[in-house]
């Protein structure tokens, strides 16, 4: 049947009103759900990270998430010296970061994420961004009260490939993290990253002491591996005048 | 009275009014034949694309066929109420408005609702805006059909896309990693005796060859040959 060039244009134009209203609706519907989701994947992560709620518990889920947050982790930002800014707070960070963004100054806040025992920290969670193959990913390294010793690992990487990239989140990947795996960041003389190997080849690539700064990567992810390898060993260097203080007794 | 005439000769022959039938003969064809003898996979060889990204595991073929059904059968459904007024030169346009709606009200409500699952599917489903199945569907059945009529189409393509989904991506899933919905299946005492996983059917030529052998096994059981 044929219409007139000014039906088709409204009738264009209707259908393009009925479709941005249906999405606008739907979009403002369910922000506020997103936004809390998001909220609480980061905090998972960094709990994660800091083995809460540990080894065997049943996973948290929903508002325990923020409860176990907000009782076990406190937030401390640090500056590029290593000395702790109070006060700050996450948005401070998160600023400081978008400023040095495009530059090539460093950013002037970091964040450390620290667990809270009975009043005593015992462990610190740093965090590492990077770049994998198709965006950004970014991960918690979580170091014992030695400063030197790896204890746990989350990271994210929403943007690469599921089943292949994508697997650096999961457990597979993040358990050679674990306190069991005894990693290291530092090897008593300078701070060092974790080496993503080809699986099958870390220990030939890795003898003797050396496996303490290598982990087995994803097949068929190589360049995603690259990125974690890079990101955490810029990260050690980056709060490396943090985690000397916290060697030196003088941590927060 | 000559525009009317005009008009006249170039509207469609209207089918003979049909009695509404709730599931006769012609929905019974909708719902089943594209589950086999006309998969759309298999035999149409469309939504090749995501068939190939998604179904490295189970679970994730699970949530995007279930993705894939509720747009196509919503699509369908819209396309058909609209079929008599969609001006015939924008159809196409009017058709893909309607699926990318559709598609990110869906992603909107995974990132409400499962968000972990959507975390790991995030590009595959906007990617069923340009699968060709919510397209195909639209232009081949829903723009002649009524609606009902359409929503069955919708339901047994999405359903037929489903089960290929699934079907690959238990393969991929058992021997590309030896886990099914993440589950461990291969027996480590398999592993004692040298077995490995394959890592190529974590990768997209995994995909090709488990699909390629689909396809000729369902062609070689149909009878049916590409004209």
């Amino acid at each position: 049947m044929a219409h007139g060039t000014g039906y088709i244009f409204a009738f264009a134009a209707g259908v393009c009103l009925v479709c941005s209203l249906g999405l606008a609706v739907t979009s403002q519907a369910l922000k506020e759900r997103q936004q809390v989701n998001i909220k609480r994947d980061f905090q998972k992560n960094v709990l994660l990270a800091l083995d809460l709620p540990g080894d065997g518990q049943p996973p948290l889920v929903g508002e325990q998430i923020e409860a176990m947050y907000a009782e076990r982790v406190k937030l401390v930002v640090i500056d590029t010296t290593g000395v702790v800014q109070e006060g700050k707070v996450k948005a401070d960070v998160e600023s400081a970061r978008a400023a040095a963004k495009g530059t090539d100054n460093p950013v002037a806040l970091m964040p450390v994420y620290t667990r809270v025992d009975d009043g005593n920290v015992v462990n610190y969670a740093i965090e590492a961004n990077g770049v994998g193959l198709w965006g950004p990913i970014s991960g918690f390294i979580a170091l014992g009260s030695d400063g030197y010793s790896v204890t746990g690992a989350t990271f994210f990487a929403s943007k690469e490939t599921p089943g292949l990239g994508y697997e650096i989140t999961q457990p597979k990947f993040t358990q050679q993290f674990k306190k069991a795996a005894g990693k290291r960041i530092h090897d008593g003389t300078s701070p060092r990253g974790i080496g993503v190997k080809k699986p099958g080849t870390t220990a030939g690539l890795c003898p003797g002491d050396e496996i303490a700064y290598c982990v087995d990567g994803v097949s068929g992810a190589t360049i995603t591996g690259d990125g974690v390898d890079a990101m955490v060993a810029e990260a050690v260097v980056a709060y490396e005048p943090y985690l000397t203080h916290i060697r030196n007794g003088g941590g927060s | 009275m000559a525009d009317a005439a005009a008009g006249a000769t170039q509207a469609p022959p209207s089918p003979p009014a049909q009695p509404f039938e709730f599931f006769g003969k012609k929905q019974r064809e909708a719902v089943f034949d594209p589950l086999s003898d006309n998969n759309p996979i298999t035999i149409q060889i469309l939504g090749i694309c995501s068939a190939l990204a998604v179904t490295v595991r189970v679970d994730k073929a699970i949530v995007m066929s279930i993705a894939v059904i509720a747009v196509l059968c919503c699509s369908n459904v819209i396309i058909s109420v609209l079929r008599n007024w969609i001006p015939n030169s924008i159809r196409i346009i009017i058709m893909l408005a309607v699926v990318a709606s559709l598609v990110i009200i869906v992603d909107e409500a995974l990132k409400a609702f499962l968000y972990d699952l959507s975390k790991e599917l995030s590009v595959f489903i906007g990617l069923i805006i340009t699968s060709c199945i919510a397209m195909g569907r639209a232009e081949a059945f829903a723009m002649q059909n009524k609606p009902w009529d359409s929503f069955l189409d919708g339901l047994g393509n999405g359903a037929g896309y489903g089960i290929i989904l699934v079907v690959v991506s238990v393969f991929r899933e058992v021997l590309g990693s030896g886990t099914l919905l993440n589950f461990s299946v291969v027996p480590q005492s398999l592993y004692d005796l040298g077995y490995q996983n394959m890592g190529l059917m974590v990768l997209s030529p995994g995909a090709f060859i488990v699909l390629g052998l689909l396809i000729w096994a369902q062609r070689a059981y149909t009878g049916f040959v590409e004209d």
